[in-house]
């Protein structure tokens, strides 16, 4: 049985035409001349990418119509390296399509299934190859390669232990604890309830000894948003409403998503928006998800006044704030 | 920022001072007349441009190339 499949029928094929290029000279020429030019384009390019980085001033900006101001050293580099090697593309397809041989070539396709010799062959060879390896006769052999390979699993394992403790705790741990004032951030100022009018947004964190040095690490998990409504448009259970204050809620700003700060509130229609991966949060309703990755509502913060009337947070948050991890203990 | 129209939140000088305001404004103006280094501004709005630019001609070119490869000479 012959590898090779039945050709189709030949009659559907166009008749092959000669191109102008090949029965007439002068256009052969004017062709030839084409290429030329276009490799010379190329070559503008390359000088003009030249010219641009040593000699053109990197403070120099021009005025180009619809663009605008443009840098005129990364102006000429850019067109530079993109003319030189446009036109090479260019003058090569050009080449090909107007000089080059185009007569047509017949492309044979054999089948894919090897000869039944050939598998014959390759089953012989792997049974021979397994049959030498004679594990069972050599017996130092196996204990030995045994050992080894045993042996070779203990580094990474040792090597993974030490990756680090483990955080414990901390995952959980914010700086919010019973009578944390609320201080502005930036400012670090105490807020008074009356402070806030209808519709305010304040970012805040806790009032810690040491306001000046916190590293970042440390105040990562703090922020939270002040928001004020009006209390009759909360629609909470009463254990959420009693965590408010005269209308004023409190939620953390790290996303519940992947951590960034949830730093859009709307005032129209009361949503918070993470501006990483738009997940949307409704402050009426203690901050549910209505939209996007998001699979938990923002942790809502416990807040009243002490007896001066600043805000201070009565209790820290009663879940973890941020993103999801397998231990989280939420609701 | 004091006012807070329409869909903006209230920020009132309370809570953001004045000289706080003033900054934020400043900082603002600072980066808005920052020079543009890099390639083409195209109006520096961001991605609807670059886009516009990148899909009609950056594409309509590609697909003109395309066309022009598989077409006879002539």
């Amino acid at each position: 049985m012959s590898n090779e499949l039945t050709p189709t029928d030949d009659s559907v094929v166009p008749q092959h035409a000669p191109r102008a290029t090949d029965i007439n000279p002068a256009s052969e020429k004017r062709a030839e001349q084409q290429v030329a030019i276009l490799f010379g384009l190329s070559g503008v390019g390359s000088v003009l990418l030249i010219y641009s980085y040593i000699f053109v001033a990197d403070n120099v900006f021009i005025f180009i119509p619809i663009m605008g101001n443009q840098n005129a050293q990364q102006l000429g580099i850019g067109i530079g390296m993109a003319m030189s090697l446009f036109f090479i593309g260019i003058a090569a397809i050009h080449w090909a399509k107007t000089l080059m041989p185009d007569k047509e070539i017949v492309n044979h396709r054999h089948e894919f299934r090897s000869s039944d010799e050939d598998r014959e062959e390759l089953v012989k060879t792997v049974k021979e190859g397994v049959a030498g390896v004679q594990l069972g006769r050599r017996k130092l052999i196996k204990r030995s390669l045994g050992a080894a390979v045993g042996l070779f699993a203990l580094p990474p394992v040792l090597l993974l232990r030490d990756l680090g403790p483990l955080p414990g705790k901390k995952l959980e741990m914010t700086n919010w604890k019973a009578g944390t004032r609320l201080l502005t951030d930036p400012g670090n100022r105490p807020i008074l309830a009356s402070d806030l009018e209808v519709g305010s947004v304040v970012q805040v964190l806790p009032a810690v000894a040491d306001m000046e040095h916190r590293p970042l690490s440390d105040i990562a998990k703090d922020p939270v948003l002040l928001i004020r409504l009006r209390p009759e448009e909360f629609q909470l259970d009463p254990e959420r409403l009693a965590m408010t204050h005269e209308g004023i809620i409190a939620f953390s700003k790290i996303c519940s998503h992947m951590g960034c700060a949830v730093a859009l509130y709307e005032q129209t229609t009361k949503h918070l928006l993470c501006p990483c991966h738009q997940s949307t949060f409704d402050v009426t309703r203690a901050a549910k998800v209505i939209f996007g990755p998001a699979a938990r509502p923002l942790p809502q913060l416990d807040i009243t006044v002490d007896a001066e009337g600043y805000l201070v947070a009565r209790a820290p948050f009663n879940e973890s704030v941020g993103p999801s991890y397998w231990e989280r203990n939420s609701q | 920022m004091v006012t807070g129209p329409q869909s903006m939140p209230v920020f009132s000088d309370k809570t953001i001072t004045p000289e706080e305001k003033l900054s934020v404004i400043k900082w603002i103006k600072a980066a808005e007349a920052e020079p543009n280094l890099g390639g083409a501004t195209m109006g520096r709005i961001g991605p609807v441009s670059e886009g516009l630019l990148a899909w009609v001609l950056g594409l309509g070119l590609l697909i003109g190339i395309a066309v022009w490869l598989t077409t006879r000479a002539r």
